[in-house]
């Protein structure tokens, strides 16, 4: 893997993210990195090494579920939605990290 | 995800792939296109996707892995891996799985008679709640039984007489009061059997009688019929009987209808009502199997030599039993019923002194009671063989580490050969964790498909451990069932060995430097593998030592026993036993039974005499009894008893024991005389006469203040003989005559010409002449009796030397591989050596030097570890130390010199190396 000086992602966070992204409509693998990448101003890189294994987990757990259908470009493609279990984990998730980055912000502006 | 989906996602797996490739095309596929969008060429567009995108196939396997039943699928595939590995390498394979099995065969083998003799309990309805009554006699005098049968012994906390038998009355009032308790029954063998079934003797089966409430106690059913029941248990009603499974089975060939069928029982027609299930054997002691159980109520009737005393409260012969309520105590029960126990036992002692019109003596300590638990049964002869099989677990586990060494030392020099397979796969991505389950699934294969086999040995083999008789006199009837506890220690046993063998090799072969490996540059000179290897030897060497010097002791000590003069003349020796009782014979008929038998079996040709007494020769049973002679003090710690015998008049002569003083009996002597004649032998003329003449002195057979003491006169002195054992010295015997204490058994002696094993045909079916429904019993020569004695020391011997050989030859194999590992990987620095100028002496040298320092590493931690372990083995041993020198000695020289031999091959191929090859090459 090429030196980037584009930011990991926490472990944790990837599932957050996806599942943020999914919220507002069903996306496929590739558009589901494409879009992370976007909306973080080419911050965050979802490797596809980390990607693929997550959604499976993720599929596992009934957080989201696939269907193939057809991409923009015409290209079948397999997307995934939310399930309600993944909404609510969704709201959990969010919370949790809201939490945390609180917690850490206070740690930095105080310590 | 639902459980049916998971399933689906397990078995619909060829579908899961594809979707899976098709997914991760689709993300190369959409990301080239946005590339050739960005103006990149088409080809340059697939390649650069293709290089972000990374490892496919690794990215596959991390999405499997988050898949339900990974776990499943995985061990799925290493274990077909496992198999395609152990298959491409038959030779380790076989070795491997052959010592295992039989390492872990023998351990199953021996489980099962641990399980049966010492785990197992009663299978009847909660044996927990069993409890089994014990008497302990009081500090002085014995325990106010007149009579008394059962296992009797020194209690080892107390130091006082205990035993497991009452009297009909103290069952009768623990039945009637029984606090604490809701049942209350008893039981009891009839010795004298003699069973007729469609009018053919059967041969050693075992009667016990019963209460009525017996398996109602006991909460025990039956298969076919009926169980026993109060209704049975009552004079007057016509005897009926309930099989076991195994007597239906052996004796009545599974016949179903067998219900209703009759046999004939000491001349008495029993009617069969019923077989209990399978595996249930009785209470009783252990290999006691109960083939026949009657009520209480005919023991008159049956029991032909005591039958009429059956009843008095100075008869100690009932074993009861109690099955304790819910919320009891054994402490509660005890204290319940002991004052009842100590009154019928005096009441008793008081009656024997009244029959028997000795004056009046003052009555000894009252007997205690005790409980044990009664779960297993009668348990005196579980505890007396629970030392020996436990010295069988102990060997067995030297076996089964020997065993484990060798497997791991195998798989150690797999995995060094395996080592470029290893670097690929962890190069490729495998996780370490992967690879060492990997390893180990070969490992587990190993020894499961080994206690598959070892579990058949064992099935075949338990018969053995009990054909030779190790425990005791009377062959023992046990199932050695396969149960869940014996196949729970199997698998345990399973996968604690591949563990033990397979998990230092596994993490050692997975513990590579990937750079080396791969650079080519991977020292020779630093194989730590090797430690580990060396280590494991001497392990293996240290173990076969102290099995081969287990072996040597006990067969020193055999040989030893070998040359222990019996007392007697031992060539052309046989010796039978008859029980007359059980054929229908009257005490007082008993003499011409044997008069008739004595003249038959003279005229068998080749025959030289015959003669009889009470008890066998050499045999398990001993007669122990005390005298009491006027004017003698006991030195403190002299013998408390002396033995007892019987003997027709030509018993000396015939078994060439020579009186050499006095006479022997006349053969006038009658049951009515007031005194009674004796002969005495010479250890008991020392013990009690000194240096005086012993001939004519008055002495007093049986404890002095006992009811039943005679007095007798000694009339003759014969020189002194073995006993029941080799082992101890000839006891202090007094001889009765045959003719003034009549009994209705008799074991015979027949001195033949010639060689004696010959004639056992011939006196079967001479005494079958004379009387066909009388059973011969323990029918053998001295040989065969002497043998019998040491059945258990040549189980050890067998056992021991059995498995220490195949310990040595693995160990041999173990050094002879390592040695060549050795030898191929210092092909090139010998090539050197001999370049400059060493001789292939030297070479040689310097591999069979490596090798005996190795050996000699384990022979020496061996000898540590026999020195400390055969003190077990202490008490098997005759005539010699378990520390014995020369047996140490032979067996490190033993060692030594098959570990030379094992390591000549390698060092032989050493000293061909071509040098300049070797340079070339290396």
């Amino acid at each position: 893997m090429p030196p980037s000086d584009r930011t990991e992602l926490l472990s944790g966070t990837l599932d957050l993210l996806i599942l943020r992204v999914l919220s507002s409509g069903p996306l496929h693998g590739f558009a589901i990195a494409e879009r992370i990448q976007l909306v973080s101003r080419e911050v965050l890189k979802v490797e596809e090494g980390s990607l693929y294994p997550a959604l499976y987990r993720m599929a596992e757990k009934g957080w989201i579920k696939s269907e193939w259908g057809q991409s923009d470009k015409g290209r079948r493609a397999k997307f995934y939605q939310l399930t309600p279990a993944g909404r609510r984990q969704l709201e959990a998730e969010k919370e949790l990290w809201a939490r945390l980055a609180g917690a850490i912000g206070a740690v930095l502006r105080n310590a | 995800m639902s459980w049916i989906t998971k399933l689906r996602n397990l078995f619909a797996k060829r579908r899961y792939e594809a979707e899976m490739a098709e997914e991760l095309r689709a993300h190369l596929d959409l990301r080239a296109e946005q590339l050739r969008a960005a103006g990149h060429s088409a080809a340059e567009a697939e390649r650069l996707a293709r290089r972000e995108f990374g490892g496919v196939e690794q990215i596959k396997e991390r999405c499997r892995d988050g898949r339900a039943l990974a776990g499943l699928e995985h061990f799925g595939r290493d274990l077909r891996h496992a198999a395609r590995q152990l298959a491409r390498s038959p030779g380790f394979t076989l070795v491997a799985i052959c010592s295992l099995a039989l390492a872990i065969g023998a351990s199953t083998a021996i489980f099962t008679l641990v399980n049966d003799f010492l785990l197992r309990s009663l299978p009847v309805r909660e044996p927990e709640q069993l409890v089994l009554f014990r008497h302990y006699a009081g500090v002085r005098g014995g325990t106010m039984a007149r009579w008394e049968e059962g296992n009797s012994a020194i209690d080892a906390a107390s130091g006082r007489r205990t035993g497991t038998s009452f009297p009909v009355a103290v069952f009768e009032r623990f039945r009637a009061q029984r606090p604490g308790l809701t049942e209350v029954f008893a039981f009891a063998p009839l010795y004298s059997a003699n069973v007729l079934i469609d009018g053919q003797p059967e041969l050693q089966a075992m009667v016990q009688l019963v209460s009525g409430n017996y398996h109602r106690g006991l909460g025990v059913g039956t298969v076919l019929g009926r169980p026993l029941s109060e209704s049975d248990d009552q004079p007057g009603v016509g005897p009926v009987a309930v099989l076991s499974h195994r007597c239906w089975r052996t004796r009545f060939g599974a016949d179903p209808r067998v219900v209703g069928r009759t046999f004939q029982l000491n001349r008495t027609s029993v009617t069969i009502v019923g077989v209990t299930p399978p595996g249930f054997d009785g209470a009783m002691q252990v290999g006691e199997s109960a083939d026949f159980t009657l009520p209480l109520a005919h023991v008159r009737q049956l029991d032909q030599e005591e039958g009429e005393n059956r009843a008095e409260p100075w008869c100690w012969w009932l074993r009861v039993m109690g099955r304790l309520a819910p919320d009891a105590g054994r402490g509660q029960v005890r204290a319940g019923l002991e004052p009842a126990f100590q009154q019928i036992a005096l009441e008793g002692w008081k009656a024997a002194q009244a029959l028997e019109k000795s004056p009046e003596q003052q009555a000894p300590d009252l007997p205690t009671l005790g409980l044990d638990p009664g779960g297993q049964g009668e348990s005196d002869t579980r505890r007396e063989f629970a030392p020996a099989l436990h010295l069988l677990l102990g060997f067995v586990g030297l076996v089964l580490l020997a065993a484990c060494a060798n497997v791991a030392n195998l798989l150690l020099a797999r995995g060094a050969a395996r080592r470029g397979e290893i670097a690929v796969r962890l190069a490729l991505g495998a996780a370490r964790t992967r690879l060492v389950r990997q390893l180990l699934t070969e490992s587990l294969l190993l020894a499961t498909l080994a206690s598959a086999l070892g579990i058949l040995l064992a099935w075949s083999g338990r018969g053995l451990l009990l054909a030779l008789q190790p425990f005791g006199q009377t062959p023992l009837q046990l199932d050695l069932p396969l149960d869940a506890r014996v196949l729970g220690f199997t698998i345990a046993l399973t996968f604690a060995t591949a563990l033990l063998f397979g998990l230092a090799p596994a993490l050692r072969a997975t513990r590579l430097d990937l750079t080396s490996e791969f650079h080519g540059t991977r020292s020779l000179g630093s194989q730590p593998l090797t430690r580990l290897s060396r280590a494991l030897l001497i392990v293996q060497v240290a173990l076969s030592l102290v099995l081969l010097v287990g072996t040597g002791l006990i067969l020193r000590s055999l040989w030893n026993l070998r040359g222990v003069e019996p007392g007697f003349r031992t060539e052309g020796l046989v010796f039978f036993k008859i029980d007359g009782a059980a054929a229908g014979y009257e005490k007082a008929q008993a003499p011409a039974l044997k008069e008739r038998l004595t003249r038959r079996l003279r005229q068998i040709p080749g025959v030289e005499a015959v003669s009889h007494s009470r008890i066998g020769v050499l045999a398990h049973s001993a007669w122990r009894g005390s005298i009491h002679v006027p004017g003698y003090i006991a030195p403190p710690g002299a013998p408390k008893y002396v033995f007892f015998h019987h003997a027709a008049p030509d018993y000396f002569d015939v078994l060439g024991l020579p009186l050499v003083l006095g006479r022997s009996f006349t053969g006038a002597e009658a049951p009515g005389d007031a005194i009674k004649t004796v002969i005495i032998n010479q250890k008991l003329a020392r013990q009690y006469f000194g240096e005086a003449n012993p001939l004519g002195r008055q002495i007093v057979l049986g404890e002095a203040d006992r009811p039943d003491a005679q007095r007798a006169e000694i009339v003759g002195v014969v020189r002194d003989a073995k006993y029941t054992s080799l082992r101890d010295e000839a006891p202090a015997t007094i001889y009765h005559s045959s003719a003034q204490f009549v009994s209705a058994s008799a074991a015979f002696v027949v001195r033949v010409r010639g060689e004696a094993s010959h004639q056992l045909a011939a006196i079967r079916a001479a005494v079958r002449e004379v009387e066909p429904t009388l059973p011969v019993q323990d029918l053998r020569t001295l040989d065969e009796a002497i043998e019998r004695l040491h059945a258990q020391e040549t189980l050890f011997a067998r056992l021991l030397g059995f498995f220490g050989v195949v310990a040595v030859l693995l160990a041999c194999v173990g050094l002879h591989g390592l040695m060549s590992f050795a030898v191929a990987r210092r092909t090139p620095e010998f090539g050197l050596r001999l370049t400059l100028g060493a001789t292939r002496a030297n070479i040689m040298g310097l591999i069979v030097r490596e090798s005996l320092t190795l050996v000699a590493l384990g022979v020496a931690l061996g000898l540590l570890a026999a020195a400390f372990s055969a003190r077990v083995l202490q008490a098997s041993l005759y005539g010699l130390s378990s520390i014995d020198p020369l047996t140490y000695a032979a067996t490190a020289l033993l060692l030594l010199a098959v570990a030379l031999a094992a390591s000549s091959v390698p060092a032989l191929r050493a000293s061909r190396i071509d040098p300049a090859r070797a340079l070339r090459d290396g």
